[in-house]
């Protein structure tokens, strides 16, 4: 029974980890593309390190891979997060079918008052 | 929690890990225990309210169930054979005030379903998030206020 649930586990896991790299693969910028990598690698390794645990059933395995679950919910969205940023920053634009782009009007707003404070200042 | 009930909480989990509970194991984990607050002890947001536990509880619920949405989600984008995604950007105005608050909502954002944090805002009260696929900029928000925005304010404001 728990050996039918660790299979599910570790091929459920797996196969989202191959989502995720179709989804880099096919989806058009790096934006888009961070979605893919940060979900269902998340989710996968999820999957796959609680399927290794109950295949070993030791306290030491079990304890480990939940930690590094943690760990991971933890950290992926951080790198996500700061990809995306300096990607923005940096150069690449985003896709042609984008539809808003509110971050883009924030950043300008933000340039403009950094080039004349005293406009902001005599107020 | 306080810094004693951490340091045990610490200790502990180091027993977990090493799968023998004897009180040798416990005192050395106790020491590493000491040494990992000592040097993190600054960036160590310290919150007494052990009562809200039941709150953490729902926000766990709430974002397991939304992070089981986001990826079937973006399942079916990926795998549909016409990738049809009207991505962007939108502000999102977060009620959270303190530091942690925020950084759990940018990180749960990024988890769950369609959209991505990009950046916040100066005056930490806007998050700027990237949508896979946008129908209307106020139900994406309106779907971050109740699945994750609320049992975070619960949680930890």
């Amino acid at each position: 029974m728990s050996d039918a649930l660790a299979a599910i586990l570790l091929l459920g896991g797996s196969f989202f980890m191959l989502v995720a790299s179709i989804g880099l693969i096919r989806l058009p910028d790096v934006y888009c593309r961070m979605h893919a990598a940060t979900k269902a690698t998340t989710f996968g390794m999820g999957g796959i390190l609680l399927g290794a645990s109950l295949i070993f059933q030791s306290t030491t395995v079990t304890t480990q891979a939940l930690l590094a679950i943690f760990f991971l919910f933890l950290t992926a969205p951080v790198a996500a997060h700061l990809i995306s940023r300096a990607a923005y920053k940096r150069g690449p634009d985003l896709c042609d079918d984008t539809t808003h782009d509110a971050y883009g009007k924030y950043l300008e707003g933000r340039k403009a008052e950094e080039e004349s404070p005293q406009r902001y200042g005599d107020a | 929690m306080p810094l004693a009930t951490l340091a045990f909480t610490i200790a502990t989990i180091w027993i977990f890990l090493h799968g023998s509970a004897t009180p040798g194991h416990f005192f050395v984990g106790l020491i590493m225990a000491l040494l990992i607050i000592r040097f993190l002890k600054k960036s160590y947001y310290q919150d007494r309210a052990f009562f809200r536990i039941g709150s953490y509880f729902r926000y766990l619920r709430s974002f397991t169930w939304e992070l089981l949405i986001a990826n079937v989600q973006v399942l079916k984008i990926v795998l549909s054979p016409k990738l049809s995604i009207r991505p962007g950007i939108i502000p999102y105005k977060t009620v959270c005030k303190t530091p942690l608050g925020v950084t759990m909502l940018a990180n749960s954002i990024t988890l769950t379903p369609g959209t991505l944090s990009i950046d916040v805002s100066d005056d930490d009260e806007t998050i700027f998030v990237h949508t896979l696929d946008i129908d209307h900029p106020d139900e994406v928000a309106e779907g971050i206020r109740k699945g994750l925005e609320e049992p975070i304010v619960g949680a930890v404001e």
